[in-house]
């Protein structure tokens, strides 16, 4: 019987965090977990809460290196932003698109556009200047952004069309944020690589 | 009064699983033990965390073991209760039944 392969992107994601001397032990007891009786959505759960507590043990360890990564990302933010203000992408969106969908789904698309693209090359910045620890560092980032849009946007608390797109714009940037950011991460550290050694270990 | 630090209830827990599975205790093997017993799921993640937590505090130590098809090639990683680890866990249960000791849950409010 063939061994059963663990949803590859959750192995993968495991895999970032593996600075840690113990990563090796934890994805092969995964692994061995799931050969036996476990479903992909426990694999998930697990996998979610290993990186969730990698990461919270980097920025408590690495807390310099957490702010350096938020003053790299906010200065790309500003920057990006600058670039496709700069380059007239939403004017140009809205002249193409309103003829042929009207302007309301032009403006909404037109938005969107706008802050995925202002958010994602600061996350990919993120994760080439923090290369030993990517995935925290670019979590980081999609968490200090997420607390600067909810701090935005809470006085934006009225439905309306204004207010809609602002919320759908957050929602975009936190996207563009974290698909930048993992694209960086796919780039230094592609699918296919895994540590099976790790340093500093003793043979039983 | 110098402060005594005691172990913490999941802490206890895998101290007490390493215990029993003496050498052939990893990770899968402490987790099912533990859910065997006390009925209780385990994240893998937590569980590593706290072994970790555990080695800095050097109550436990660990050490490299083999890797299998199963696991990927991956190696498995063993650990052992140290002096200390026996020691601490001698003072949390001496006074887990201190506090046990003569009370019964009916009178208890």
């Amino acid at each position: 019987m063939s061994p059963l392969k663990p949803p590859a992107l959750a192995t993968w994601l495991l895999g970032l965090t593996d600075y840690s001397a113990w990563n090796d032990a934890v994805a092969g007891d995964l692994l061995e977990e799931y050969q036996q009786r476990r479903s992909s959505a426990w694999y998930w759960r697990q996998v979610s809460t290993a990186v969730a507590i990698a990461v919270v043990r980097d920025v408590r360890h690495h807390w310099v290196l957490a702010c350096r990564a938020l003053a790299v990302a906010f200065l790309l933010l500003n920057l990006s932003h600058a670039l496709v203000s700069k380059i007239g992408l939403v004017g140009w969106l809205l002249y193409r698109t309103t003829p042929l969908i009207g302007w309301g789904p032009s403006l909404t698309i037109a938005a969107a556009m706008e802050a995925f693209l202002t958010c994602a090359p600061a996350g990919l910045a993120v994760a080439l200047t923090h290369r030993k620890r990517q995935a925290a560092m670019v979590l980081v980032y999609a968490a200090g952004l997420f607390v600067f849009l909810v701090c935005l946007c809470a006085n934006r608390a009225h439905w309306t069309l204004a207010c809609m797109l602002f919320w759908e714009s957050a929602v975009f940037a936190q996207a563009g944020a974290l698909v930048g950011g993992f694209l960086g991460c796919a780039w230094v550290h592609p699918p296919s690589h895994y540590h099976t050694e790790f340093p500093n270990a003793t043979r039983r | 009064m110098a402060k005594r630090e005691y172990l913490g209830e999941f802490e206890f827990m895998v101290m007490l699983a390493l215990l029993r599975l003496g050498h052939e205790a990893y990770g899968v093997e402490v987790s099912r033990e533990i859910e065997r017993r006390c009925g209780r799921g385990v994240a893998v993640g937590s569980l590593y965390a706290t072994l970790e937590r555990l080695e800095s505090h050097d109550l436990v130590s660990s050490a490299v073991g083999e890797a299998t098809p199963e696991r990927g090639g991956r190696a498995k990683r063993y650990f052992q209760v140290t002096a200390n680890g026996r020691a601490k866990v001698r003072e949390s249960q001496r006074a887990l039944c201190s506090m046990w000791d003569g009370l019964r849950l009916e009178a208890v409010r």
